[in-house]
């Protein structure tokens, strides 16, 4: 499966922050996009998701692909989660193919046990941030995609995080987004 | 609006099921709402 993105452009209030960029994201393959703050990161990880239109180009789905659409375990910049829940909610609520023992077993292995049955509202920033890696990579999903996924955790937590994800990436893509590369030379680096 | 649209967003990106998005992100934000609302009177 590979994902085209081809010759994207956009521009917010005359500020063009895409230029015709162009990328084939493919399986088994970790790409890094990286770059300065306001570069356009996120609004590339939101025209791949497809909530956002580029104003020219476009992002589609190359090969023998049985679905008009993708899952992408996702991590969006902000955490989105229902403060209220606790990390097993979060994570458990977003697929009917999960099991609450699975989605702890794999929350165990970025969080202390303790951590899981407070409200998320109640974690720290990085603790958040652990729970939307878990809850991108538990899902079945056909490609993960992270949007500053390490931002707010300790070296010791981001370490955590990158072997976690690398073991959780299997057959398909992986495409993250990142200020910071160090730890990430296993991908390809594009810088914005 | 109540709901945060972001996690509508994060709801649909994910694909979550229907009764899914009213039980875990409807009803607990609805909730919250109106105990924050009391809670300031």
């Amino acid at each position: 499966m590979i994902i085209e993105v081809k010759e994207v452009s956009k521009s917010y209030g005359g500020k063009k922050v895409l230029d015709n960029f162009s990328l084939n994201i493919e399986s088994e393959h970790a790409y890094v996009v990286t770059g300065k703050p306001g570069c356009g990161m996120t609004t590339l990880v939101r025209i791949i998701l497809g909530l956002e239109n580029p104003d020219s180009g476009n992002v589609g789905l190359l090969g023998d692909y049985k679905y008009p659409y993708i899952v992408s375990g996702t991590v969006f910049q902000d955490d989105r989660m229902v403060q209220s829940l606790n990390a097993i909610d979060n994570c458990f609520m977003v697929s009917s193919k999960l099991f609450r023992e699975t989605v702890t077993e794999e929350l165990l292995k970025l969080l202390p046990e303790d951590a899981l049955l407070k409200p998320v509202k109640d974690l720290t920033k990085g603790q958040r941030r652990m729970v939307a890696i878990a809850r991108a990579c538990c899902i079945p999903n056909d490609v993960l995609i992270m949007d500053e996924p390490f931002d707010g955790l300790t070296e010791d937590e981001r370490n955590t995080a990158i072997k976690f994800i690398r073991d959780k990436q299997g057959s398909g893509p992986l495409f993250i987004t990142a200020r910071d590369i160090h730890g990430l030379e296993f991908a390809r680096i594009i810088e914005l | 609006m109540i709901v945060d649209k972001n996690l509508l967003e994060m709801a649909k990106v994910y694909r979550m099921p229907t009764d899914r998005v009213i039980k875990y992100i409807y009803i607990p934000e609805i909730i919250s709402f109106i105990k924050n609302k009391f809670s300031k009177k």
